[in-house]
């Protein structure tokens, strides 16, 4: 007969054997809502070895048995553990930061000036692994940026994303630039379906103001002077190519990035 | 045992999964701009290898590669070096017209323009850098003096010509002179040799 008993300073039962030897092999583990681990070890020992099982003795086996099993299966669940958030953590934290420097950048790779963004090694063949991996994603073959300074703005000058379905005005010096042009995507690069079918403004078809400023708007209706149409209410990429720019400074980074107009958004639908 | 299990991950642990996502971040990275499909596929599906072809205007519909402005007319010529050098002509018209040649990874690894040049006119060599360092060109000294020659270190890519759209008036010479263009193999050509005697 098998008595459950409470022991001291642990959950565990320990399992009292009062019944004559003989009995021993019809000893089963009985399912219970308090078992523990030293239970069904108890109950193991009485059914696969029962002349083992020799009261007082075994008792002292059969705990220390337990104990060095329950830690080995506690110290592997631990690893086991350790190893699942450690390898999420690594995974989470290698592809999101991956992520983050090929689609975003970083100011070694990117320079920024107001909404205006460029990829200072962009088409180079000794651009960083960061460069080739954002034109790769978005498969845009573009210039060495030695010969073509492509700036991309997804936002406005006050930081607000860009929206087909608002209206905005381009304004700033006409680049000097033996060619540039104002060109408006969707995020993946492609041309709005819009119905005028004009996609860009370019120092061959820029009409200059009075004070010889650019001003292009950008709207869904059509605009009189330098009308750049948008369409739907997407998101949208504006991308200023300069070709030939004189560049101040003349060098990398920063300083060597020219004046660029400012976006600032009209009105919403 | 609990407590065993959920024991708080230490700073070796720590450090370990810094170190891992470390290399999963370089892995990534190097596998986005390696493993990609090459850059020059839509052109390399748009034109014929070894040969030049005008693009159609860009607009919504005739689009082929992200963000390909519509201020650019282009001739582009996909090239496969691995019979021979190829010889690049083209006449420039108003404007800053531009050459350039890509590798498939998207590097550009020449380019040139009417400005620079100074000239109306460009005959480029693409030739494999083994080659020329072999001086085993098949083309007269002459030509290789008198013309540029664009060592490249691999035997496939795009050359392309772009060409600024300046408004209606311009666009037929300009389409003219795109068409005009030429990619093709030096096979007897020898370009820069003499020519040969007009017969009477």
């Amino acid at each position: 007969m098998l008595e459950n008993q409470p022991v001291g300073d642990t959950d565990a039962l320990v399992l009292r054997y009062h019944a004559a030897p003989a009995e021993h092999h019809v000893a089963r583990w009985r399912p219970s809502t308090t078992r523990t681990l030293r239970d069904y070890f108890s109950a193991l020992v009485q059914t696969s070895w029962p002349r083992l099982h020799v009261p007082g003795w075994s008792r002292l086996v059969q705990s220390l048995a337990v104990r060095a099993m329950r830690r080995a299966i506690a110290r592997t669940l631990g690893v086991l553990l350790r190893i699942a958030v450690a390898g999420t953590v690594a995974i989470v934290l290698g592809l999101g930061s991956a992520w983050y420097f090929i689609d975003v950048g970083s100011g070694l790779t990117v320079g920024a000036s107001g909404p205006w963004r460029i990829w200072s090694a962009a088409g180079r063949p000794d651009a960083d692994p960061y460069t080739r991996a954002h034109f790769a994603r978005l498969g845009w073959l573009s210039l060495a940026s030695t010969e073509v300074q492509t700036y991309a703005a997804s936002i406005d000058s006050e930081g607000r994303k860009l929206y087909a379905d608002c209206e905005y005005d381009v304004i700033g010096p006409i680049p000097d630039a033996q060619w540039w042009s104002l060109a408006v995507f969707n995020p993946r690069g492609e041309l709005l379906d819009v119905p005028a079918d004009r996609h860009v403004i370019s120092r061959g078809t820029i009409v200059p103001d009075s004070g010889g400023r650019m001003v292009i708007r950008l709207a869904s209706d059509a605009r009189p002077g330098n009308w750049l149409p948008t369409l739907g209410g997407n998101a949208m990429v504006l991308v200023l190519r300069l070709q030939g720019s004189v560049i101040p400074g003349g060098g990398r980074g920063e300083n060597t990035i020219p004046v660029l107009p400012v976006i600032n958004q009209l009105s919403c639908r | 045992m609990m407590q065993a299990v959920f024991k708080p991950i230490n700073w070796l642990w720590f450090l370990g999964a810094l170190v891992a996502g470390g290399i999963i971040h370089i892995l990534a990275v190097f596998a986005a701009a390696d493993l990609a499909t090459p850059l020059t596929t839509p052109l390399e599906n748009a034109a014929t290898v070894n040969s030049m072809t005008v693009l159609p205007a860009v607009s919504a519909a005739t689009q082929i590669m992200p963000f390909q402005s519509g201020d650019l007319r282009y001739a582009v010529c996909p090239f496969d070096l691995s019979g021979g050098p190829l010889i690049l002509k083209a006449s420039f018209g108003e404007g800053p017209w531009t050459v350039v040649v890509f590798d498939r990874s998207g590097a550009m690894l020449y380019s040139t323009t009417n400005t620079e040049l100074q000239r109306r006119d460009a005959t480029l060599i693409l030739a494999r850098t083994s080659e020329t360092r072999a001086a085993s060109l098949p083309i007269s000294r002459q030509a290789a003096a008198t013309n540029i020659t664009v060592n490249l270190p691999q035997a496939r890519g795009v050359a392309w010509i772009q060409a600024p759209v300046l408004g209606v008036g311009y666009e037929a010479e300009t389409e003219r002179l795109l068409e005009q263009a030429s990619c093709e193999p030096v096979g007897g050509f020898i370009a820069g040799d003499a020519p040969a005697p007009t017969p009477p």
